[in-house]
């Protein structure tokens, strides 16, 4: 048809399709951790008497150190988008370090943690917190395992300028948005069970 | 390509992607139907996978029917057709169990979620909103392969020493979370497990890439408010979905710990065949509550669908726009929104607080306004309008009648105090069979009688279409309908014979009744594999319009490649209900004819076009 339609103007996408994707995907994940710790609050109000154990030092300094991988993630958009690649390059490096660090990391949490007597599968504790402690933390980094994969195509794809054109940009501003929504959802859950164990 | 000035980048890809087609044909058979991201062949496998699925859900129920009917006599067919699960002809305990919890898993999820709403809104979305494809072809790929992988571990479950999950279909530990409890519990229970994670991924991806396809790749003019009301049952659908199952995974996850190591999420004070369980600190309930808050949402999942689908072929047959467009929004929204507050009203009898079971009986029972809204404009649209009885239309119109007949049902269940005697009978079992079974199974035969031409390029055979139709609504009611008696005389629903307790003894002669409609019903599915098997190759070929229908998805050619439109997509000049417009020549006005183009009655004055918010215009108007 020739003629054009009363809505016709040259229309952008506010947001990207395949940016909206993930953010529903966000939304998914979002519920997936909203019903894991919903449940932790449930169990706890169904047991008589919460036994508490102390929460690992160590992930503070993971906590640090997860917040700072996200603003090299942040230095790598803006210099992607100024289309200065190698700086990039470097804050994709960074990032990718910090997040295999913040994996370490969380290993050395569950040895301090199975040292301290708190295991996975204990048929002598009264509640499940410890359980909880682990599939949260667990569940999140493989989310982070996830979000590293994805981090080292970005790596990959700048380093040996593999994207198709118009594509780097969005491939890495999604990452970043990924890279961001795994660092504040561990701020949520670090807070949750910071909370959840003390009386 | 042409719409690539009114478009960005990416849709200007997918464009060129339909464009380069169209000028060579040749595809490989594994990258044209396997592999395919095309959104109608996914389409159609989805709606193939969903009829073999179907087939092998109605006949689990058809052979236990024949076990509540006569519990104690000998089939020998049965024995040859599952083996050791039925020596000497009768069903063995644990093997009804299985085929009970098979049946509701296989229908709630392969055949009404995966098979209904995989199959229209991957072949409805792009067509009826004017896209080229999905706004991901590839994750729609993905979505398919992950449901045919879940639906593959689920088949290949049944097969298995111990039997496939015995637990029903709602899955509630313990006896799903403690492996020894009864033989379906062990590799059975497993296999059930991990086909729901894939179900879930399907779900999921396809869900995500519904949402985005809707909202953003709408041809021009087709904004929200010109959306078939298909689009925004299945944008609403999708949106439960992507809120919902998630937390399925969590329930999943928790259940799988509690299974393979040993955590005790699900389980407390517990003790088995004599034996103490060391298992402390966790709740059953719990589960419950994790599920349910899937499990109600995705009644509306498998509901919504084919609402939408009854909306569209209950406006295009009646020949009249559908009454209250709007008020069918705000109630399909009011529906989701309320969805996801009323889960509990499946546990009232788990011990809870009264108050708390209160506030869920009050949210449930306000669900009846919107889906009441709904019914009646069902009814009004139908109201004096020029009907034309295709077996699409007979099915549409049957939904709204088993969305009432089960809907009002369901005031009594949602009712705490009521839901005391009437819980786990056989009330229950009618009210979602007629509500949530019969219903969307209806809205998706009626969307395959509807859409069947777009889909083939052939038609069905309206005859073969009215005998399934008769079988099918006669039969159901003739099933469900008895079945509230039997509930409210007490009935349990998870009993494997009803010899045992002299009360429902009584109910055997009703029972049997009960069993012959539902073989009546099964027999006459028969009619619609044959019509549609034979329709595909040997059906009449299909004209352009075969309803006379004004949404877009019949402007594209009658078998649309990969693509859609060969040309340039049209564009939306109105909403897509203006049927036997006053002053117009045909009793319908397509959406992409602008209202320059329409032919008008001789000596009828057209309207003036109005075309607001235009800048040029409003000077124009000025001078």
């Amino acid at each position: 048809m020739a003629t054009t339609g009363l809505n016709m103007a040259k229309r952008n996408y506010i947001v990207h399709p395949h940016k909206f994707n993930l953010w529903l995907a966000i939304i998914s994940l979002i519920m997936v951790f909203g019903g894991l710790t919903s449940a932790y609050l449930v169990a706890r109000s169904m047991v008589k008497q919460p036994e508490f154990f102390d929460i690992p030092n160590l992930l503070w300094i993971n906590t640090g150190i997860i917040l700072l991988s996200s603003f090299s993630m942040q230095f790598a958009v803006w210099r992607v988008r100024k289309g200065d690649e190698k700086q990039a390059l470097i804050g994709l490096l960074l990032t990718c370090l910090m997040g295999i660090v913040f994996l370490f990391g969380q290993y050395s949490v569950y040895q301090e943690m199975v040292l301290g007597g708190n295991y996975f599968v204990d048929p002598m504790r009264a509640d499940d917190s410890v359980s909880y402690f682990y599939i949260l933390t667990g569940l999140h980094g493989t989310h982070i395992i996830a979000g590293l994969i994805a981090l080292f195509f970005a790596l990959i794809k700048t380093g040996f300028k593999m994207y198709k054109p118009g594509k780097k940009i969005l491939s890495i501003e999604m990452t970043a948005t990924f890279w961001h929504f795994l660092d504040l959802l561990w701020v949520y859950l670090f807070v949750f069970l910071l909370f959840t164990q003390q009386g | 390509m042409a719409e690539s000035n009114i478009t960005s980048d990416f849709h200007l890809e997918v464009g060129d992607h339909g464009h380069d087609d169209h000028h060579h044909h040749e595809q490989g058979f594994l990258q044209k139907y396997i592999f395919s991201q095309d959104h109608k062949i996914i389409a159609k496998q989805f709606l193939i996978t969903g009829i073999i699925s179907a087939i092998v859900g109605i006949t689990f129920s058809a052979l236990f029917r024949l076990q509540l009917a006569y519990p104690d006599t000998a089939f020998p067919f049965l024995e040859s057709l599952l083996g050791k699960w039925a020596p000497g002809g009768i069903i063995k305990p644990e093997f009804y169990l299985a085929m009970v919890t098979m049946h509701g898993t296989i229908m709630v999820f392969f055949v009404l979620t995966a098979g209904l709403s995989g199959t229209f809104s991957n072949f409805l979305i792009p067509l009826q909103i004017g896209a080229r494809d999905m706004a991901s072809g590839f994750i729609n790929m993905l979505s398919y392969w992950a449901f045919f992988i879940s639906a593959v571990i689920m088949f290949l479950s049944i097969f298995i020493e111990t039997g496939p999950a015995s637990g029903g279909w709602t899955i509630y530990p313990p006896l799903s979370a403690l492996p020894q409890a009864i033989p379906g519990s062990g590799l059975g229970m497993t296999l059930w497990l991990t086909s729901m994670v894939f179900f879930i991924a399907s779900g999921m991806l396809g869900a995500i890439n519904y949402i985005t396809t809707i909202l953003n790749l709408r041809t021009g003019g087709m904004t929200m408010d010109r959306m078939p009301l298909t689009m925004w049952a299945f944008l609403l659908t999708a949106i439960l979905v992507v809120l919902s199952f998630p937390v399925l995974l969590s329930a999943a996850l928790l259940l799988f710990m509690d299974r393979l190591l040993g955590t005790s999420f699900y389980l407390s004070d517990i003790f088995i065949g004599g034996e103490v369980l060391h298992h402390a600190g966790g709740s059953p309930v719990l589960f419950q509550h994790l599920f349910w808050f899937l499990g109600h949402p995705e009644v509306y999942i498998v509901l919504l669908p084919a609402l939408g689908i009854s909306s569209e072929v209950i406006s295009v047959n009646s020949r009249k726009p559908i009454f209250g467009y709007k008020a069918m929004i705000g109630s399909m929204i009011g529906i989701a929104v309320l969805s996801f507050i009323v889960w509990a009203h499946h546990m009232f009898v788990t011990g809870m607080n009264p108050f708390l079971g209160t506030v869920f009986m009050l949210f449930t029972l306000i669900i009846a306004v919107p889906s009441a809204i709904k019914a009646f404009n069902y009814i009004t649209t139908l109201w004096k309008g020029n009907i034309r009885f295709t077996p699409a239309m007979m099915f549409a119109v049957g939904l709204v009648s088993f969305f009432i007949t089960g809907g009002i049902t369901g005031i009594f269940l949602g009712n705490a105090a009521l839901d005391i005697p009437l819980h786990d009978t056989y009330f229950v079992v009618a009210h979602f069979h007629l509500v949530m079974g019969s219903a969307s199974a209806f809205g998706l035969f009626a969307g395959v009688y509807h859409w069947f031409p777009k889909m083939f390029g052939r038609m069905m055979n309206p005859r073969l279409g009215y005998i399934h139709f008769w079988f099918t609504f006669v039969g159901l009611y003739l099933v469900f309908f008895p079945q509230h008696f039997q509930g409210m005389g007490g009935v349990s629903r998870h009993y494997y014979a009803f010899t045992e307790f002299s009360f429902m003894a009584e109910f055997l002669d009703l029972s049997k009744f009960i069993t012959y409609a539902a073989w009546f019903t099964f027999v006459g599915q028969f009619f619609f594999l044959f019509n549609f098997i034979y329709s595909i190759f040997r059906g009449k070929v299909a004209p352009a319009n075969p309803w006379k229908s004004n949404t877009l998805e019949w402007t594209t050619p009658i078998k649309p490649q990969h693509g859609n439109w060969p040309g340039e997509i049209p564009s939306v000049y109105r909403w897509p209900y203006d049927y036997s417009k006053p002053g117009l020549k045909d009793d319908f006005c397509p959406q992409h004819i602008p209202d320059e183009e329409l032919d008008y009655e001789d000596g009828f004055e057209p309207p003036k076009p109005v075309k607001p918010k235009e800048p040029a215009q409003t000077e124009g108007s000025k001078e």
